[in-house]
């Protein structure tokens, strides 16, 4: 994965704003889309990433250097959504209801939009609900393997799992997902 | 083994990947063959899939480098160098010893260095001699106005000097493709992310440190004043030279070449400039 190159994890730890910027410019979009998926909250999101990166300028120096960067980056993020998940109201209120919120937010602003834009937004908005019903386990290991691509390994080290247990997760993830959205997919 | 519809659909979303051994996945499609439910099944898991590879990927905020920068000063401790807070703590201190000094009739010691004028560059040529014995001669630079050292004229070029002071390796020779790797050496994925269109700005004086410790570790910094003025610079093969920088209408036009003519064989240099401070864009033509 790109910035777990041996020379640029040197130049971190050493403190170098450049390495550190180039970090951030690489991985802000990754941390970005996953703590949205996660947590349905698009200024949540960025309030995540931003904390992320502030946890790994702070840890910088007990960081690792044979464990991945990127694992470390995902582990960070995994870590802050659920807390985030743990303390806010959201918890309280039920993801579903917050989501409907966004969805009707949502809903009110791309109503004039052209119909099939308006369906692949609908369509968007459904795999997302689903995503939010899903139970944590179950959500961050469908969102690092079929929405950032990972490998069963890398999420095997970013959730300190063995990959036999990664495998057996994600598929009982899919077939919620697959439940779920029965009504998408069989339509 | 597994041989009823629910074991194999265990097993369908680690054969979609390819992560079954291949006993399982000879199990599962000899079961396919011959079930057609669980063929159903795993169309459907391959069609949320899909629907999960294909959902749309946002960019995060554009200000998040920036925010998570200003927020990492913020957080600084109290004790450390940069903060604002020992930095008026240390000007009080400094006031009172003054003010003890001309109390008690003591003699206040004359700075040591004079600043030099905003609108140029100084350069540490006591370095660049030492380390320029055996190579080719230079330009003279010019002598401030102050007497406070040695400077370059507004028109400040870097790279004729660039050797002397340790920018250019002159042993590597590069070919096209790898330039910044084989003159920096270790510091090529630094500079590559500092510099990934190999033109640049400073505007601060946090970049300029960064720029500087990175071609000249170790190395005293030449004084910008960046309340009023701005660094335009570009690296590049062969002898880099800033052929004319000027505002036009909209934007502000920077052309560039490489005096080398063969650029295979020429060394990396770079060749900075400072110019007025200004917000207009700056677009920078190769000629």
């Amino acid at each position: 994965m790109a910035g777990d190159n041996p020379r640029f994890i040197r130049h971190l730890r050493a403190g170098r704003k450049s390495a550190f910027n180039e970090l951030v410019l690489g991985f802000k979009d990754r941390v970005f889309n996953t703590a949205y998926r996660f947590l349905g909250d698009w200024q949540e999101a960025n309030d995540v990433a931003r904390e992320v990166f502030l946890s790994v300028n702070k840890n910088l120096r007990s960081f690792r250097a044979k464990s991945l960067l990127s694992a470390w980056v995902y582990r960070n993020t995994v870590n802050i959504c659920k807390n985030r998940l743990k303390s806010r109201e959201l918890l309280k209120k039920g993801a579903g209801a917050a989501l409907a919120d966004a969805q009707g937010a949502q809903n009110l602003r791309f109503r004039d939009m052209p119909h099939r834009l308006f369906e692949k937004k609908e369509l968007e908005l459904s795999v997302q609900a689903a995503i939010m019903a899903l139970t944590e386990e179950c959500k961050e290991i469908v969102l690092l393997r079929d929405i950032e691509g990972l490998s069963y390994g890398q999420i095997g080290e970013i959730l300190g799992i063995e990959e036999s247990a990664v495998k057996s997760r994600l598929s009982r993830a899919r077939f919620a997902l697959k439940d779920s959205l029965s009504g998408v997919i069989d339509a | 083994m597994p041989e009823n519809c629910a074991d194999i659909n265990g097993l369908l979303s680690g054969y979609i990947d390819g992560e079954l051994s291949a006993e399982e996945t000879a199990l599962v499609e000899k079961h396919l063959a011959s079930c057609e439910n669980c063929g159903k099944e795993l169309k459907r898991l391959n069609n949320i899939i899909e629907l999960l590879r294909n959902i749309p990927r946002y960019q995060a905020s554009t200000r998040l480098l920036s925010e998570v920068r200003e927020e990492i000063k913020k957080r600084q401790t109290f004790w450390d160098l940069s903060s604002p807070f020992l930095k008026w703590g240390a000007g009080l201190a400094a006031a009172a010893l003054v003010f003890f000094f001309l109390k008690s009739g003591a003699a206040v010691p004359a700075p040591q260095k004079t600043i030099p004028p905003s609108n140029e560059i100084s350069f540490p040529w006591d370095i660049a001699k030492k380390s320029q014995a055996g190579q080719a001669p230079r330009p003279q630079a010019g002598v401030d106005e102050h007497g406070g050292g040695r400077t370059e004229p507004f028109e400040s070029v870097l790279s004729d000097k660039a050797a002397a002071v340790g920018l250019i390796d002159q042993n590597s020779r590069v070919s096209q493709g790898q330039t910044y790797s084989a003159a920096y050496g270790g510091e090529t994925e630094v500079l590559r992310a500092f510099h990934p269109k190999k033109s640049f700005i400073i505007r601060s004086v946090d970049e300029w440190n960064d720029f500087y410790s990175l071609v000249f570790p170790g190395k005293e910094m030449p004084y910008v004043d960046f309340s009023t003025r701005m660094v335009i610079g570009v690296c590049g093969p062969g002898l880099m030279r800033i052929a004319a920088a000027r505002a036009a209408k909209e934007s502000f036009l920077v052309s560039y070449r490489s005096e080398t003519k063969n650029s295979d064989r020429g060394d990396i240099s770079c060749c900075l400039k400072v110019i007025e401070k200004t917000d207009m864009e700056v677009i920078f033509t190769r000629e």
